[in-house]
């Protein structure tokens, strides 16, 4: 997500708004279920 | 009849026969690979299994997971893809390229996680594909998940990206078996439009436990660095550019366009598959 976003590199193929939300959404949404994972092996 | 040397004109040279146009199914055809191919692999033996086991337990419970994961792999996917298209990297590459020294120590640990959970992941495929095959009754499954990865690993080795290409692609054909399931199974069309719309969680260990197993096989990490690593691959087979695959910065507009066009085709035909 960072790197879609670097102006320099990507130039006019950088990420929009729309793919922006969508990837974020996906990263909060992975670090949840990573996060879920962790607990129940910790069994907290 | 009146022949050149009869007018004393130069001969006119019979015009060439018009190149034969591929059929607008062939032209499909060669426009998917690398999206098609990095979609389909998320269906693999291992994620069949998890979901076969979320509809053991759950029937349609866990459908309503589609509805919202599949937007937001496409979108990914695609933002992947266009970092490849946009740079001619693959997505290691940028990371060592442009991340500090802390970040990409973190992205190290990270990648050394990803290749112990692929190289189990690879496993159970491997002994996966043995049990599909001695449900067929094809002989023992230990002997068909040595064949397959003798096969895989032969085919890395010896074919060229394009071989590979081609192979994957014939063997994303087999999806297409699922959709003629559904002519045979006796589907209540109903639940299951009720399940994927009107998500039902139910709060027990065992339904949030396939909640996060079925997200961690849909949205698979290691799709990411395929699906950048494949599409760099075929832009180093393309004519244009040498073994160096062209960013789209370095192509016509029109080029550029076209292949951000069929590239982004492709990715999400691989995800909807």
């Amino acid at each position: 997500m960072i790197i879609a976003r670097n102006r320099p590199l990507m130039g006019e193929n950088r990420n929009g708004g729309l793919a922006a939300a969508l990837g974020w959404a996906t990263v909060a949404l992975m670090t949840a279920a990573a996060a879920a994972v962790i607990i129940s092996l910790t069994g907290a | 009849m009146t022949t050149s040397a009869d007018t004393g004109k130069a001969p006119v040279p019979a015009a060439a026969p018009r190149a034969a146009q591929p059929s607008r199914l062939r032209r499909v055809w060669d426009t998917l690979g690398p999206g098609l191919v990095t979609g389909a692999s998320d269906d693999d033996p291992s994620g069949i299994a998890t979901y076969a086991q979320a509809g053991a337990q759950f029937g349609f419970g866990l459908l309503w997971t589609a509805l919202i994961t599949l937007p937001l792999m496409m979108a990914v996917q695609e933002i992947c893809d266009r970092t490849a298209l946009a740079t001619g990297k693959t997505l290691g590459e940028l990371a060592r390229a442009h991340f500090g020294q802390w970040a990409r120590a973190c992205i190290g640990v990270l990648i050394v996680a990803l290749v112990v959970a692929n190289t189990l992941n690879i496993a159970a495929d491997l002994v996966a594909i043995g049990s599909g095959m001695a449900l067929l009754h094809a002989g023992p499954s230990w002997l068909w998940a040595l064949i397959a990865g003798a096969a895989i690993t032969a085919l890395i080795f010896l074919g060229g990206f394009t071989r590979i290409q081609q192979v994957f692609k014939l063997l994303c054909l087999s999806l297409l078996s699922y959709v003629a399931v559904l002519f045979f199974a006796a589907v209540r069309w109903k639940t299951v439009g009720l399940d994927t719309l009107v998500p039902h969680v139910t709060w027990s260990r065992a339904y949030l436990s396939l909640l996060v197993a079925v997200l961690g096989t849909t949205i698979s990490p290691y799709l990411f660095f395929w699906q950048t690593a494949n599409r760099v691959e075929e832009m180093r087979a393309e004519d244009t550019g040498g073994d160096s695959p062209l960013p789209l910065a370095r192509r016509t507009t029109l080029g550029a366009k076209g292949k951000t066009r069929s590239s982004r085709f492709d990715v999400f035909t691989g995800m909807r598959s």
